[in-house]
């Protein structure tokens, strides 16, 4: 009895059988056979074209829920279990890549032409290398942006042109004119999308970078959404509440699905939206996407724009097959098939130049835009971003929900105060921890030097303590 | 020692060692990772003594205190209501002669009905009805009203058991000697439920001190961090920053110091005196 049951345990937890030779990639991705039909029809075609170059490499797909995938990547790494293969959210990447768990790829692109950085938009490469060391191959480039309902706008006589809304004082006269009042005054459609539960601080972003503003200042070290261009921002979401041209704040308020209703005449979400808008409403919904409108102290239409890639975990026990697969992804054949299943736009400049990039764009014109959209972005420093946005949010929040424009300085002041100490915390974590890897950095005392001072290694150079070691540099 | 006096350890062994592996060896674990500065993906670590417990306890950005106070509330609203709910449910249907299977089923679906699906229902739900999940000072209160909805099916149940036990002659007795309905509720009911009621509000601070499931759903921790409680704490810390494991399990021993205050000052309180076993 105890044999059997030891020889079935033996049996079930034996790895999988692979062919002789075969080499077993491990991939986990976000994006899902299940999702939609059309993810479906994506990995299906993706998983066939791949095995047909490479008969001698399985992949096994593992799909994990975005909002589980960095536990699970946490999980995966801490158990000494990780994916050989993953996409990787800008949001962890980094901060992955400086725990020393994430394999360098110089070596691998520097023989692949095909996936050399100059093959990509300057956009999307700027979150996927650190002093020079690749790690990561982008695969999608988003943006957020400002999308709206071109029906809407042409019943109302507004012009539809991507640029027509120019300054933020046009947007909020558009709001207006779009904002659909009943004789009570209720609002029966709002003339844009903005909500203070839990979307908080990704509503903020956009705002603060088209004012010329940036949520975290590598060369000071410290939060910086508390500048002069932030406040206004924040002001300028507040003027939009009090000028009731939103929806009542409700954390059931799915603003997707009330724009799709014809209840918000405009939102901000990202390039990516466009798909699930037209799955969603069948169609029906016209609808355009465009960069936001430069604020009192932006430097012309801008957003926030960052490229998700692909990355191969150190741990990797094929990572020949790994770069086959991600030269696959990455390359221009991949970007054809997210283009045909999901619409998708590419990191890649290539993919802009074929005949396939045009018809689709014909036969989906709000994806015109997207590449002047991304190319707009600018470039949001993702350090320590998860900790960050979650001290954020309740700040943001109070604010929205009952805070005034007196109230914006205090609030932000406070705000970056704490999540500079989450950024100084983050830091000393590098500093005061042998981290393996080319990223570690050690504390010394030189003769020179009274102060205590951080030196990089190699090569040894001395930077200021306020000077983050580990910023957020290209 | 002859093989038969070994044959009962043997029996336990298997029991024993799952417990020792999955729970004192992870407690130890634990221990040891709250006294060092962790991180989950690096696994780098030096030891830093209790420096994660003051910082809890004293930091300028502590979690901590503000989660504690949360989870406190939610604590104060749940455990009274929940008991109170679920006696008065027991009450009444030990009265019930007839379909009394059926009322105990009826009161036990949200028990065994997912957490998850439960917090997504009472999500949409609360939002036809004033909608107190936006609202600062209701928030936790709406979802306490849900945590006891959905408990209090199972301790209704220990309270029926607990109520079958009680010899009627105790009711006649005290019938004879002239008490109404209130005097035996007060003096032979109450006094004669103590063992299961001190079962009941172990489990229910435990349980209380543990909310998570309902928050991370329907509000995460929001509006304004107002409903952000302690298992919440431990997890966006553990996972969402760098180096922060250590700190999380410091703040997890510590929610483990306070059920354990909470339900030793309860058992004192209701010590039963073992009054009928």
């Amino acid at each position: 009895m105890l044999l059997a049951t030891v020889a079935l345990l033996v049996v079930a937890l034996a790895p999988g059988r692979t062919e002789p030779g075969a080499a077993e990639l491990v991939v986990w991705d976000w994006w899902s056979p299940s999702t939609t039909e059309s993810y479906k029809a994506y990995f299906d075609e993706l998983a066939q074209q791949f095995q047909d170059r490479h008969p001698d490499i399985r992949l096994r797909f593992q799909f994990i829920p975005f909002s589980n995938y960095p536990q699970k990547l946490t999980t995966g790494f801490a158990g000494n279990r990780p994916p050989d293969v993953f996409q990787c959210s800008v949001s962890w990447a980094e901060t992955l890549f400086d725990r020393g768990v994430i394999r360098e790829l110089n070596d691998l692109v520097d023989r692949t032409p095909a996936l050399a950085m100059d093959q990509f938009l300057p956009a999307a490469v700027r979150h996927n290398q650190k002093d020079g060391r690749i790690f990561g191959i982008p695969i999608i480039l988003d943006a957020n942006c400002l999308i709206y309902n071109v029906d809407l706008f042409e019943q109302l006589g507004l012009p539809t042109d991507p640029h027509a809304i120019d300054s933020w004082e046009t947007f909020l006269e558009f709001c207006r004119k779009l904002t659909l009042r009943d004789a009570s005054g209720r609002i029966l459609r709002a003339g844009f999308g903005l909500n203070s539960y839990r979307l908080s601080a990704i509503m903020f972003h956009p705002w603060l970078y088209a004012n010329g503003g940036t949520f975290y200042d590598p060369a000071t070290g410290r939060a910086a959404f508390d500048s002069p261009e932030g406040i206004e921002a924040a002001r300028f979401l507040l003027r939009l509440r009090d000028q009731k041209v939103v929806p009542p704040f409700s954390p059931q308020l799915d603003i997707q699905e009330q724009f799709i209703a014809g209840k918000i005449a405009m939102f901000i979400e990202g390039t990516w939206s466009g798909k699930y808008i037209e799955r969603n409403s069948e169609g029906r919904v016209r609808f355009a996407m465009t960069n936001l409108p430069p604020g009192p102290h932006g430097r012309g239409r801008s957003t926030v724009t960052w490229a998700n890639m692909l990355m191969m975990s150190k741990a990797c026990k094929h990572p020949e097959a790994a770069w086959e697969f991600i030269k696959f992804v990455a390359g221009i054949d991949g970007s054809l098939l997210r283009l045909k299943h999901l619409g998708q736009n590419s990191p890649r400049k290539d993919l802009y130049e074929r005949p396939e990039w045009k018809e689709m764009v014909a036969r989906k014109p709000y994806l015109a835009m997207v590449p002047e959209i991304c190319v707009s972005g600018a470039k949001r420093p993702w350090f320590e971003s998860s900790a960050a946005e979650t001290a954020f949010g309740p700040y943001f929040e109070r604010l929205l929900i009952s805070g005034t424009a007196d109230d914006v300085p205090a609030v932000m002041h406070a705000a970056a105060d704490h999540i500079t100490r989450i950024f100084e915390r983050a830091r000393a974590f590098f500093v005061g921890t042998a981290v393996s890897g080319p990223l570690s950095v050690v504390r010394c005392q030189t003769a020179a030097a009274s102060a205590a001072c951080l030196v990089t290694s190699p090569p040894c150079r001395l930077v200021s303590r306020r000077r983050p070691s580990d910023g957020d540099r290209t | 020692m002859t093989s038969r006096s070994l044959k009962p350890y043997l029996y336990v062994l298997p029991a024993l060692a799952v417990i020792c592996l999955f729970g004192f060896v992870a407690m130890g674990i634990s221990l040891w990772v709250s006294l060092t500065k962790y991180d989950l993906v690096a696994g780098s670590h030096g030891y830093v003594g209790l420096a994660n417990y003051r910082e809890a306890l004293s930091g300028a950005d502590s979690f901590f205190r503000v989660a504690f106070l949360n989870t406190f509330y939610y604590v104060v609203l749940a455990v009274p209501a929940t008991w109170i709910v679920s006696l008065l449910l027991a009450l009444m249907a030990h009265k019930v002669k007839r379909a009394q299977a059926a009322f105990k089923t009826i009161y036990f679906l949200p028990t065994i009905t997912p957490m998850v699906i439960v917090s997504l229902v009472w999500f949409q739900l609360l939002g036809v009805y004033g909608n107190p999940l936006g609202s600062v000072r209701w928030a936790m209160p709406a979802i306490a009203l849900l945590g006891v909805w959905q408990a209090c099916g199972y301790f209704m149940v220990i309270f029926l058991a607990a109520l079958s036990d009680i010899p009627q002659d105790f009711y006649d007795a005290a019938s004879i000697d002239g008490a109404n309905a209130w005097q035996q509720f007060c003096h032979v009911t109450i006094p004669l439920l103590r063992n299961a009621t001190a079962f009941v509000l172990v489990m229910l601070i435990i349980g209380a001190f543990q909310v998570f499931t309902q928050i991370y759903i329907m509000t995460n921790g929001g509006p304004a961090g107002s409903t952000d409680v302690l298992a919440a704490a431990v997890f966006k810390e553990a996972f969402e920053a760098t180096g922060r494991a250590g700190y999380a399990c410091a703040m997890a021993w510590l929610m483990f110091l306070c059920v354990a205050v909470f339900v030793v000052i309860q058992m004192r309180l209701t010590r039963s005196g073992r009054i009928y076993d």
